[in-house]
C-alpha cells in the first residue's frame, strides 16, 4: 500500500533509525526511575475534580494487565491515545492518508478503526503548509511515545482505539459543533470542507493537548519522562498558538461572514461546560479554557494565549480530558471521538469525570 | 511523479532537514561521533553524561530566580514596545541582588493593528509572569531586577552575531519588533523546558513552570507565524532569512552539547522558520522548532546565559544584562 510506504520512508532514513534506537535506550533508563502510584495524590495545583469519586470503569475489552503498571506508563498511554487521535486527523486532512498499522498496533486494549477523514482542498497554501507541518509533528509524537512505552515493556503499548474523525452528520465533529452551537441541532460540521473548518477542528484538539500534558506533568515521577512530556507540551502549545492566531486573522479578514472567531469562542465555551468546575485553588473556578478574543473596555481584543491571571496555562486532569474527547460531561468510558473509549492499562485513566 | 511519491518526498525532506543538522554535527566531531552515538547512549544510562546539567546543583529557588531574570528582560522589552516605558519599580525592586534599571527601549509605532494587539497581549502575559515569580518570595528574599540594556546597541550586537546588518532597531517597525521578540521567545521555551526536571520534587512549581513554558510556546508560535506570513507576502523584507540567521547565531552561542533526543538536546538544534521549498509537492512550514521525535529543545541555564549575554564563553555579564543577572545562577557555559 502506498500509504504504508509514506511512513516507511520516514522509517528508512538511516539517521532517524539510529535516533530511534537511541531514544529507546534512553527511555529504558527513564523507566528505571519511574515513580509510583503515590504520585497520583501529589497533584499540586491541578484542577482535578477531587470531590467526585472516580466512576467505576467497565472491564477492558481484552485481557490486559490492570495491576503492576506504573502511573507513569498509564500517563504515557493516555497521551498516546490523544496523539493517535490528533495524528489521524491531521494526516487525513493534510495527506488524505491514515497511519500505517505499524504505528497503531499494540498489546493493550482493543484495536479500533478510524472512521472518516479526508484530505482538505486548502485554498490558502500557507495553511496547507501548516497542516503538513503539524501532521508530521503529531505522527512523530505517536512514534516517539510508542518507542518510550515499548522501552518500558514491549507489551505495554496500547492499540489505537476506535477513532471517529468523520465529517458527516453522524461524525464526532458534528456532535461537537452542535453542542457548541456552531451549527444548528440538525446541521453538519465538516472539518475537511474549508480552511476555516479545518482550523476550527484543529482548535478543538490543540488546547486540550496543552492542558492535558500540563495537568499530567505533576503526576510523572521520572525526570526523563517529565522532560519528554514537557517537550511535547511545548510542541502542542506552538501548534495551538499557530492555530489560534490563524483563526483570529481569518476572523478579522471577514468579520461579517467568518465563523473563525465566533466558532472558536463557542468551542471554548463548550469545552468549559464539559470539563466541569475546577477546585477552589484556582482563581478561575469554572474557567479552564479561553476563546481567542476577549472584551476590554467594550472593545474586542486578541486572546491568542489562554492563560490565568498569573500568565500560566491551564491544566486538565485525565478525567477532564476524557470529558472533552468523549463529548460528555458525565462519567463515561467511551463516546465522541473515541466511540469504544481510550485504551489504558489503568482503568481509571480511561474515564471521564462526573461533572453533572 | 505521483501525488503519493511527492508526499513521500515531502515528509522525507522534512526529516532530512532536521537530520542534516545532526549530520553536520557528526562531521564536526569527527569519526567517533557517528558510530558511537548508540554506545554513548547506552553508557548514559549508567554513567554521568559528559556535560552534566548544572541545574542539578541549584535549588528550586535558584531556578525560579533565574527564570525571573528572563521574565524581567522579556517584560521590559514588551513594556517599552507597547507603553514606551520600562516596568514600574513596584514590579522590579528586590532585596536580593544588585538592582538596576531597564534602559534603551521605546514605543513602537505599530502599523498592523493585529501585531499591536499581539504585542499588548504578550506584554500582559510577561508582566504576569514577573509578578507570579516575585510572589513566590517574600519582600526580604525577592530578586531585584538587574540592569537591562534594551537599546539598539544591544540588539545590534545580537544582529551582528547573526550576520545581519549591524544596525538593528527593534522599535522601528512592526517587522523589526517581531524579530526582536523572535530573539527572546524560543529561548524562553528552551529555558523553561531545560529547567523543568530540576523542579520535579516540587509539584506546585513544576506545574507552574509547565504552564509558563506553554505560554512562552504560544507566544513563540504567534511571533513565528506572523513573521512567516509577512515574510512570504513581502520577500524583500528578508524576514524568513533573518530568523534563520538569528537561530544560527543562538546555536553558535550556546555551544555543542551532546545529543540527547529524549531530553531535546543537540549541538545545532535551533531552527528558523524557513520552509522546505525544494519539495515538488509544496512547502512544509517550520513554525514549530522540534527534533525528529517531534519534541521541543532544552537549554541549560548556562546556555541560556550564553544567548542573553551574547557570548559563547563562560562570562557573568554582557549583552542584554550589562551587569549580569542576579541570583546564584549567573555564569554562562564555557565554549564547547
Amino acid at each position: 500500500m502506498i500509504k504504508d510506504s509514506i511512513f516507511a520512508a520516514l522509517e528508512l532514513a538511516e539517521v532517524r533509525r539510529a535516533e530511534r534506537r537511541r531514544f529507546l535506550k534512553l527511555a529504558g533508563a527513564g523507566a528505571a526511575t519511574a515513580g509510583g502510584l503515590a504520585l497520583l495524590s501529589a497533584c499540586g495545583s491541578s484542577d482535578d475534580n477531587s470531590t467526585s469519586p472516580s466512576p467505576t470503569p467497565s472491564p477492558t475489552p481484552t485481557a490486559t494487565p490492570t495491576s503492576g503498571v506504573s502511573t507513569d506508563i498509564g500517563i504515557l498511554q493516555l497521551a498516546l491515545n490523544l496523539e493517535y487521535l490528533e495524528a489521524q486527523f491531521y494526516s487525513a486532512a493534510a495527506f488524505g492518508q491514515a497511519l500505517p498499522a505499524a504505528s497503531t498496533t499494540g498489546s493493550v486494549g482493543a484495536l479500533g478503526a478510524v472512521t472518516g477523514g479526508r484530505k482538505v482542498n486548502f485554498s490558502d497554501p500557507i495553511i496547507a503548509s501548516y497542516a503538513r507541518e503539524i501532521a508530521g509533528d503529531e505522527i512523530a509524537h505517536v512514534n516517539a511515545l510508542r518507542a518510550v512505552i515499548t522501552a518500558a515493556g514491549s507489551t505495554l503499548v496500547i492499540n489505537q482505539p476506535a477513532i471517529n474523525i468523520d465529517g458527516g452528520a453522524n461524525g464526532a465533529f458534528t456532535q461537537a459543533a452542535r453542542a457548541a452551537g456552531i451549527v444548528g441541532a440538525t446541521g453538519t460540521f465538516d472539518p475537511y470542507e474549508s480552511d476555516e473548518n479545518f482550523l476550527l477542528a484543529a482548535f478543538l484538539f490543540e488546547d486540550v493537548g496543552v492542558t492535558a500534558y500540563k495537568g499530567a506533568s505533576p503526576l510523572i515521577g521520572s525526570a526523563i519522562y517529565l522532560e519528554a512530556a514537557a517537550a511535547i507540551l511545548a510542541a502542542e502549545a506552538y501548534h495551538a498558538g499557530l492555530i489560534r492566531a490563524e483563526l483570529y486573522r481569518l476572523g478579522l479578514l471577514s468579520p461579517t461572514t467568518s465563523k473563525a472567531i465566533t466558532g472558536a469562542n463557542a468551542i471554548s465555551n463548550a469545552r468549559d461546560s464539559l470539563d466541569g468546575v475546577g477546585t477552589d485553588k484556582l482563581p478561575n473556578l469554572n474557567e479552564l479554557d479561553e476563546g481567542i478574543t476577549r472584551t476590554v473596555n467594550g472593545a474586542q481584543v486578541a486572546n491568542i494565549v489562554p492563560a490565568d491571571s498569573n500568565g500560566i496555562a491551564y491544566s486538565r486532569s485525565p478525567t477532564q480530558v476524557h470529558n472533552i474527547v468523549y463529548l460528555n460531561k458525565a462519567a463515561a468510558v467511551s463516546g465522541g471521538f473515541f466511540p469504544a473509549g481510550t485504551n489504558n492499562s489503568i482503568d481509571a485513566l480511561r474515564s471521564s469525570g462526573a461533572n453533572g | 511523479m505521483t501525488d503519493s511519491e511527492q508526499l513521500i518526498e515531502t515528509l522525507d525532506a522534512r526529516v532530512r532537514r532536521r537530520d542534516s543538522r545532526r549530520t553536520f554535527f557528526t562531521g564536526v566531531l569527527g569519526a567517533a561521533a557517528g558510530a558511537a552515538v548508540l554506545s554513548n547512549a547506552a553508557q548514559a544510562q549508567t554513567t554521568p553524561s559528559p556535560t552534566p546539567s548544572p541545574t542539578a546543583t541549584f535549588t528550586e529557588a535558584d531556578i525560579l530566580n533565574f527564570a525571573l531574570n528572563l521574565e524581567y528582560l522579556e517584560a521590559n522589552y514588551y513594556a517599552f514596545a507597547v507603553t514606551g516605558a520600562a516596568l514600574a519599580s513596584a514590579d522590579t525592586a528586590g532585596a536580593f541582588g544588585t538592582a538596576g534599571t531597564a534602559t534603551g527601549g521605546r514605543a513602537v509605532t505599530f502599523k498592523d493593528p493585529v501585531v499591536q494587539q499581539y504585542a499588548n497581549e504578550i506584554y500582559q502575559d510577561e508582566l504576569a509572569h514577573v509578578r507570579f515569580l516575585r510572589n513566590q518570595f517574600t519582600s526580604t528574599t525577592v530578586l531585584a531586577q538587574p540592569a537591562i540594556d534594551l537599546s539598539t546597541k544591544a540588539f545590534s550586537a545580537a544582529a551582528s552575531a547573526a550576520g545581519l546588518p549591524a544596525s538593528f532597531d527593534p522599535y522601528a517597525s512592526d517587522e523589526d519588533f517581531l524579530l526582536g521578540a523572535y530573539l527572546f521567545e524560543d529561548v524562553g521555551v528552551t529555558a523553561y523546558k531545560g529547567a523543568a526536571p530540576a523542579l520535579i520534587n516540587n509539584k506546585l512549581y513544576l506545574e507552574a513552570a509547565a504552564g509558563i513554558l506553554a505560554v512562552e510556546a504560544y507566544h513563540a508560535a504567534i511571533v513565528r507565524s506572523v513573521l512567516y506570513r509577512k515574510g512570504i507576502a513581502t520577500p524583500s523584507l528578508q524576514l524568513i532569512e533573518a530568523t534563520t540567521a538569528i537561530s544560527a547565531a543562538r546555536d553558535r552561542l550556546d555551544g555543542n552539547p551532546a545529543v540527547d533526543l529524549v531530553r531535546g538536546i543537540a549541538p545545532s538544534d535551533d531552527q528558523g522558520i524557513a520552509p522546505n521549498n525544494t519539495d515538488p509537492l509544496a512547502p512544509v512550514s517550520n513554525i514549530v522548532p522540534l527534533n525528529s521525535n517531534g519534541i521541543a529543545f532544552s537549554r541549560s541555564p548556562a546556555q541560556v546565559l550564553n544567548i542573553v549575554y551574547l557570548n559563547g564563553a563562560a562570562v557573568s555579564s554582557g549583552g542584554f544584562f550589562p551587569a549580569g543577572v542576579n541570583g546564584n545562577i549567573k555564569t554562562s557555559a564555557a565554549a564547547s
